[in-house]
């Protein structure tokens, strides 16, 4: 059984203690990571030395010169990490035996939050619709951290995904440079969620965005015919999913393109994971992303 | 518009199907929770709608075939009013419009003036009996005479809508119009102005009453207009009388038959009828005399002629061979009394020399041992096939060579000298002496004939239904042969015991031959009346030919060819003898059925504006044959039945295109 599957985390009412079992599990395994955590800075390279791990080698540059460097690290502190948490009404989805999206996001934004806390990080949370829901500023202390599991823990989903006008006004309450994690589905139009997303990298954040799918959503629920209820807008929709499917997973692709598209012009990184997902992988995942920016 | 086969409109009830289907397939979805529909609105547009549309397609498709079919089937009947059409007056003349110069006859014709006067010019001719005004368009009159109404219909007459309607039919043929509008003015003492009007799919009638009432009440006239159906033992008779106002008249009919008069009641309806059989179906016997009718006032009027025609049930026998004495004395046998009473209706007794055409009314043929040509071989051959009965005489031993081929022909025996094997006579009713008669030494290979049967059928006293050869007290011997399909053979050896001249004094021996001549007509008895007999068929058909094909109850069908006449109806000449398979069942005396027969189709003529071939079938039931039906018209039904065949291809790809995607899906 791992330990980490969200499946064994889901049973694991304590928040704290969920947080605590999947850092220390990936902790446990990070020897075999490249990744040095979030704050680890790059700072420079120098000639390879035969004591050296080979992991820090850094092979593009080996591949553009054919000599051996290292990279070399300089840890940061007091990095200012937001999370911020999407609450709508579709983040309460969840298919049969699944955690719901916002359960997960829960999960993630705690297990997050006691990582980083452990490398004296400050962190803040911020929960929304379509306007700010929670506002936590910043903080290193172990009090500050049992607050926000506290908050993360009332959380409950509702309203719609608020855009650019949320993202906006939450841009402007973080004051300085820092990093941005944002847990959402991202149902939202693309038209809409790419300048929200500009809007957000524009205040020189790093921003990693994670896109939190439930696999239903990917292919559609089975059935021959379904009268689909939207959790946001309460619409309702007859279909016959054999006959959608292929053009839903198509739209669905494509707005996926659209917005790594827009993405990549900014300071920010896309990650998508299922609900199903364990969340070592993702942890993995988003500490890659960090890498990248 | 109308339905000529209503009853197919049942099945509309069909459509609830697809809706049902429908429903239910609606109540079937399952309602889910989902995050947000925000993709699957993006493409609603394309599939989602699409599907949607498809399925609400499907249903109308599937419902608009559920109703196209049965009002296909149900033969739609439209009437094209635009299309090119005449108006014309038309003037009841019948009886009961009082006579040329009656009140109610006055008043028709104040009427029609009246509305000649009003539509002047739009009229494009006016009928009646015996004369006819023609106007052109500006009013004029063009003609006036009775040449018109000549040129236009032979028959001279419009007394019955059955034969107006073919008039007007042939008339629109002819003048090559499509649409008729009939102004018809009359005291509509006949309700089959409906009808008529129904049979004419093209021709509107717009009634226009006349009333009157008439005081004198006369009889016009009593015929017997229906010889085919006195044949097939009813008889007709076709009274008309002036005018009695709407009241039925109560009067008597008397028929004079077989010296005497015979008196029923009758209630005519307003405007003359035809009267049907009164005495009831009349089956064998001779009827003479005449039909007369008797009014209110005493006034007699009726039909002197004779009615000599015999009646063709009666058997009608043909003696070949023989002395004059030996004819005169089985004529004894079997007209014992004046015509009027006799069993059967002899024939060419007198005749000396048969030729084959004597048979072809026959019942039964009686030979004596004579030489009998070839000719007259195969004719007796032939009519034995179609049920003539057969009855050979051994009145003497010097039996002809010609003869003794005929009866091996017949009864597949010949003159030998075996005898009848003890197993095919009942011993117990049967003298030991009887078996070794020399009188069964005869016949050699009597072990194929049928031992006489007919015994049974005459109730003889000692046989108790069983088969008896009692030969000790000199009575003859029977051997009754019956071939499939034909007639009874019987074989009387009267030639050696008893003599010819005790047979009178022999008081068993009269009823015994005269049922054995019965016996040996009995199927002819049935045949006879039938053969050549007329199906009547109230069937309306703008053609004048027409197949009938009869069907058989061995499954077997023939096509026999017919006529309609102008009034409509159908004449066909019906030969069941000539069918093995056909057999007709007769209860008391009337005949219930006959054989299936179906009218399959109907020849086209060229020139019949466009109408089809019907295709009308009827159950069994002689003298029940009235079918009605008239034609539905170039088309309709054509038409909707390509649309459903539209229908159903569209159905078809939907359906199919829906599957295919929905396998891609999964």
């Amino acid at each position: 059984m791992d330990i980490l599957d969200p499946l064994v985390v889901s049973r694991i009412g304590n928040l704290r203690l969920r947080a605590r079992l999947i850092v220390e599990g990936f902790m446990a395994g990070l020897h075999r990571s490249p990744y040095h955590g979030f704050s680890s800075e790059f700072r420079d390279h120098r000639s390879y030395q035969p004591t050296d791990p080979s992991r820090l080698v850094d092979w593009r540059v080996y591949g553009r010169t054919d000599r051996l460097f290292v990279k070399q690290f300089t840890d940061e502190t007091n990095v200012r990490v937001h999370i911020l948490i999407d609450v709508s009404g579709s983040m309460g989805y969840r298919s049969a035996g699944e955690m719901t999206k916002l359960d997960y996001a829960r999960t993630l934004a705690a297990s997050l939050a006691y990582l980083l806390r452990k490398q004296r990080d400050a962190v803040g949370l911020i929960a929304f619709n379509d306007a700010l829901r929670v506002w936590i500023r910043p903080g290193t202390s172990s009090a500050h951290l049992d607050m926000l599991l506290v908050q993360l823990s009332r959380l409950t989903s509702y309203g719609n995904t608020g855009t650019v006008k949320v993202f906006a006004d939450i841009a402007n309450r973080i004051p300085s440079r820092g990093m941005v994690i944002v847990l959402s589905d991202l149902m939202a139009p693309t038209e809409n969620m790419i300048p929200a997303i500009r809007h957000m990298a524009s205040g020189k954040h790093e921003l990693i965005i994670i896109r939190i799918l439930d696999d239903d959503e990917r292919r559609l629920p089975q059935g021959r015919v379904l009268s689909l209820k939207d959790l946001e807008t309460g619409t309702r929709l007859t279909i016959r999913p054999a006959l959608v499917r292929r053009s839903y997973q198509e739209v669905s692709r494509r707005a996926w393109e659209l917005l790594s598209d827009a993405v990549g012009g900014f300071r920010a990184q896309l990650v998508d994971v299922g609900t199903n997902e364990d969340f070592s992988s993702v942890l993995t995942s988003i500490l890659a992303s960090r890498l990248h920016l | 518009m109308t339905f000529l086969a209503p009853n197919f409109l049942i099945g509309l009830t069909a459509v609830s199907v697809p809706l049902i289907i429908h429903f239910l397939a609606r109540r079937s979805k399952r309602s889910v929770d989902f995050s947000s529909i925000l993709y699957l609105r993006e493409i609603q547009r394309s599939s989602i709608t699409w599907y949607a549309i498809r399925e609400k397609y499907l249903l109308y498709i599937r419902s608009l075939l559920l109703i196209i079919v049965p009002i296909a089937l149900s033969r739609p009947l439209c009437i094209d009013t635009n299309s090119h059409s005449i108006d014309i007056l038309v003037i009841d003349r019948s009886a009961s419009m009082d006579g040329k110069y009656g009140a109610v006859w006055n008043e028709a014709m104040k009427i029609s003036r009246d509305f000649l006067r009003r539509n002047r010019g739009a009229i494009h001719s006016v009928w009646t009996a015996g004369e006819c005004l023609t106007f052109a368009a500006d009013g004029r009159t063009l003609h006036e005479g009775d040449d018109f109404l000549t040129f236009l219909s032979p028959t001279g007459e419009i007394f019955a809508c059955e034969s107006i309607v073919s008039e007007l039919r042939a008339w629109m043929r002819e003048i090559g119009i499509e649409h008729l509008r009939v102004h018809l003015i009359s005291d509509f003492q006949s309700g089959n102005w409906v009808e008529a009007g129904l049979e004419l799919p093209n021709v509107e009638i717009f009634g226009i009453p006349v009333t009157g009432v008439t005081e004198n009440i006369s009889i016009e006239g009593v015929d017997i207009i229906d010889l085919p159906s006195l044949m097939n033992g009813v008889l007709i008779a076709q009274i008309e009388l002036g005018n009695h106002g709407t009241e039925d008249i109560s009067t008597h009919l008397s028929i004079l038959w077989g010296g005497e008069k015979h008196t029923v009641p009758v209630t005519i309806p307003p405007g003359g009828s035809y009267m049907e059989s009164p005495l009831g179906p009349i089956t064998d016997g001779f009827m003479q005399g005449y039909v007369s009718v008797e009014d209110s006032a005493g006034i007699t009027a009726d039909n002197r002629r004779d009615l000599l025609y015999p009646v063709p049930d009666t058997p009608n026998i043909v003696i070949l061979g023989g002395s004059d004495e030996e004819r005169h004395r089985v004529l004894s046998v079997l007209v014992p009394s004046p015509v009027f009473e006799t069993d059967f209706r002899v024939m060419k007794f007198e005749k000396t020399q048969i030729v084959p055409s004597d048979l072809d009314d026959a019942s039964v043929v009686i030979i004596f041992p004579t030489e009998i040509s070839e000719t007259l071989h195969d004719a007796i051959i032939y009519h034995y096939s179609r049920g003539m009965g057969i009855v050979f005489i051994c009145s003497h031993p010097s039996l002809p060579p010609s003869w003794i081929d005929l009866t091996e022909d017949i009864i597949g025996a010949r003159p030998g000298a075996e005898t009848i094997p003890a197993s095919q006579v009942d011993e117990a009713y049967t003298p030991a002496s009887s078996l070794h008669h020399p009188i069964l030494s005869v016949f050699r290979n009597v072990g194929g004939v049928t031992l006489p049967q007919v015994w049974r059928v005459f109730k003889w006293p000692s046989s108790r239904g069983r088969v008896l050869l009692d030969l000790s007290n000199h009575m003859p011997l029977l051997v009754e042969k019956s071939l499939g399909g034909g007639g009874k053979a019987l074989i009387w050896m009267t030639g050696f015991l008893p003599p010819m001249s005790d047979w009178s004094s022999r008081s068993s021996f009269v009823p015994l031959f005269r049922r054995s001549i019965s016996y040996a007509a009995s199927d002819l008895n049935i045949c006879t009346g039938k053969i050549g007999a007329s199906v009547n068929l109230a069937v309306v058909c703008p053609t004048t030919r027409c197949v009938f094909h009869m069907e058989y109850p061995d499954g077997s069908v023939i096509p026999v060819h017919g006529r309609y006449d102008r009034a409509g109806r159908a004449y066909v000449h019906v030969m069941l003898g000539y069918h093995p398979g056909a057999h007709v069942i007769r209860r008391e005396n009337q005949v219930v059925a006959v054989c299936h027969a179906v009218i399959d189709s109907t020849e086209r003529i060229p020139d019949s504006q466009g109408y089809r071939p019907k295709s009308v079938r009827f159950g069994s039931g002689y003298g029940e044959h009235s079918v009605v039906a008239s034609d539905s018209g170039p088309g309709i039904s054509t038409i909707l039945l390509l649309v459903a065949g539209l229908c159903m291809l569209v159905e078809g790809i939907i359906t199919g295109r829906l599957s295919i995607r929905q396998r891609r899906g999964r």
